[in-house]
């Protein structure tokens, strides 16, 4: 029996287990690893694709998926570095509502249409990635002379920590705060977990769901707004396969397709799992593309525990 | 290219090439709006990178003023899907068609159709490959310039030192080129030693994410071999960060657009070298081919080394534009 008590607790944190062990490997194997400076770029580098998988989850959690994040932050991005030359907060605002009005299409297309999330979101990420090269002309548009306030969203930093980490945290916490504590929340996961069930409840199950779209491409838009200030340049392939990303950060921090199941905790240490085994694999000097089959190889391990877990309970 | 070595240098190879291409080019420019009724073709592998966008934007440009209908395809990265678009090409029945890939093996079945349909092709940059054949090819001698890139390294770096390498994308010959012709003199020179190597598929992030990484594994580098300038320009942002500017020196390719050449002339580039895009020249040797002239199967223009001290002919940093690419073939 003690046996499988350890088992179970080694279920139950998987994840953290999962991360703290490749956090000890990475510093024992490279000297560099523990560094403050290492850390920080790890984390500012995780912190893009954070704020997109967060959003991901919430949609996963309500039985959806959203493959046009990556569209969005291409299409916001290049939104943002067009209209940075008149006015950098206008900018700002109108690259959140692009974001946000992609979101909507999906929501709409899903929640009122009935369209399967896939086929609708994949609909979403060919043509705003079509309308992002129709922007851009296919070009990179670049942020002319941009203040120096805008610059700090992607380059700055409070004290030594670098602004796009206390972005994904605060995201982090917020859409944590969302899930775990509000009605909204509880919604997502009945909704999630048997829609039928959730509508007799009384749960508006159509506007939730318009509304974790709507989330989702909120959050890929502030995502490409961290992006292009760090790059000061809209690239019009920026965010490409991203949302294959942040399904695996998803998925390896144990929120299952099945709908109902997870939540922005997993997520967070699965986009930590991931940056940090890339990270170790390139300061090793490990080929990308032995890194690319690693990172299948850990998805696979990742998706066979959680189904252990929800076996056990 | 193994003609260095019969005292063919790569220096008489380009001009052999600029002298071939400077009538050429000034034939053409004159032979405006000829081609009206004929159908081209422009199948492209990838089109959305810095380097393709400014071909893609000179064969437009020269197709409009030359009267081509032009059918354009972008085959989004996908090998498969270039195959495609060059059938749909034989079947909307074009007179010439020019290609620019990255897949020349992939795509050899679709050309052999061409090649059987009877249809001239127009070769840009990146050469086809297998049991085909293309009437007119225009490329850069990419591994000369990468020879001389690794010459430029031994020379400013005194034959001593350690360097980065951050490659563009695999597959693509002009990549492979990129990386074999500058290895080869390296490797001839002891004292430079590749510490790391990476591979950031042409593009700004990424080779901004691969540099991080690399800045905080790696002490004393003196140098950044970048193949293209997106790369160097992510490279060189993280190089500041790390405030390790004045350690290191990073060198591109491409010197077309108007941020990297800015970063020449600003001093944070140290050299990149210019590859023409192509695009106005491939339609002129089109416009050439269906009026029946000869045209030279291989057209190779020479690929400027930029660095500081000539930045001013490329680019106007006043105005921050570029300067035009075509005035300098003809030069």
């Amino acid at each position: 029996m003690r046996d499988s008590r350890i088992v179970a607790f080694g279920l139950r944190w998987s994840h953290l287990l999962a991360l703290v062990g490749l956090v000890i490997v990475a510093s024992v194997l490279s000297p560099y690893f523990l560094e403050f400076r290492n850390i920080m770029n790890v984390l500012r580098g995780a912190s893009v694709l954070c704020i997109v998988a967060v959003g991901m989850t919430l949609v996963i959690l309500s039985r959806g998926v959203d493959l046009s994040v990556g569209s969005i932050l291409g299409l916001s991005g290049a939104t943002f570095a067009l209209l940075a030359a008149t006015d950098v907060r206008l900018a700002i605002v109108a690259a959140l509502a692009v974001g946000v009005a992609v979101g909507l299409v999906n929501g709409l297309l899903v929640a009122w249409l009935g369209l399967q999330p896939f086929i609708a979101t994949v609909a979403t990420l060919i043509a705003a990635r079509g309308l992002v090269y129709i922007v851009s002309d296919g070009a990179n548009i670049i942020v002319r002379d941009p203040p120096s306030w805008f610059e700090a969203i992607g380059s700055g930093h409070l004290g030594p920590v670098p602004v796009p980490i206390f972005i994904a945290a605060a995201v982090v916490l917020a859409l944590w705060f969302l899930l775990a504590h509000t009605a909204f929340g509880r919604h997502v996961y009945a909704v999630g977990a048997n829609e039928e069930a959730a509508r007799l409840y009384g749960v508006k199950v159509r506007l939730i769901k318009v509304l974790v779209y709507c989330i989702s491409g909120l959050l890929a838009a502030l995502a490409s707004i961290i992006q292009v200030s760090r790059l000061t340049v809209a690239e019009p392939n920026a965010g490409q396969l991203i949302e294959l990303d942040a399904i695996a950060a998803t998925l390896i921090g144990g929120t299952t397709f099945d709908g109902g199941i997870g939540g922005v905790p997993g997520t967070v240490l699965g986009v930590l799992i991931l940056a940090v085994l890339g990270n170790l694999l390139n300061l090793k000097g490990v080929s990308p593309f032995v890194q690319m089959v690693l990172q299948g190889g850990i998805i696979v391990i990742a998706v066979v525990v959680s189904e252990l877990r929800q076996r056990r309970r | 290219m193994s003609d260095t070595s019969n005292g063919f240098s790569r220096r008489d190879a380009l001009k052999a090439g600029a002298v071939l291409a400077a009538p050429f080019i000034a034939r053409f420019s004159r032979a405006a709006g000829p081609m009206a009724g004929k159908r081209m073709g422009y199948s492209m592998s990838f089109a959305t990178i810095e380097w393709l966008v400014t071909q893609r934007r000179g064969v437009e440009d020269s197709a409009r003023t030359a009267g081509f209908d032009l059918v354009f395809a972008d085959a989004r990265d996908n090998p498969a899907k270039q195959v495609r678009d060059l059938e749909d090409m034989i079947t909307q029945k074009c007179d010439v068609i020019l290609i620019s890939t990255y897949y020349a093996e992939a795509i050899t079945p679709a050309v052999k159709m061409i090649n059987e349909a009877g249809i001239p092709i127009v070769v840009l940059s990146s050469t086809l490959k297998g049991d085909i054949s293309w009437t007119c090819h225009l490329s850069t001698d990419t591994l000369g310039t990468a020879r001389s890139a690794g010459e430029y390294f031994v020379k400013t770096l005194g034959g001593k030192g350690r360097v980065v390498q951050i490659e563009g994308k695999p597959g693509s010959v002009v990549n492979q080129l990129r990386g074999s012709g500058w290895n080869e003199v390296i490797a001839k020179n002891p004292g430079i030693e590749v510490v790391k190597h990476v591979v950031a598929n042409y593009e700004r992030m990424q080779a901004l994410r691969h540099m991080e990484d690399i800045l905080r594994s790696t002490q004393g580098i003196s140098a950044v071999y970048c193949h293209n300038d997106e790369m160097a320009l992510g490279a060189i942002k993280a190089v500041r960060e790390a405030g390790r500017s004045k350690e290191l020196w990073l060198s591109g390719y491409d010197g077309i657009q108007a941020d990297a050449l800015q970063a020449v002339y600003a001093g944070d580039l140290r050299a990149t070298w210019q590859y023409l895009p192509f695009g106005a020249e491939a339609v002129d040797a089109a416009v050439k081919i269906l009026q029946g002239a000869k045209v030279p199967k291989e057209i190779v223009f020479p690929s400027p080394l930029i660095t500081r001290d000539n930045v001013a002919e490329y680019y106007d940093a006043k105005e921050r534009k570029v300067r035009p690419f075509k005035s300098q073939i003809k030069a």
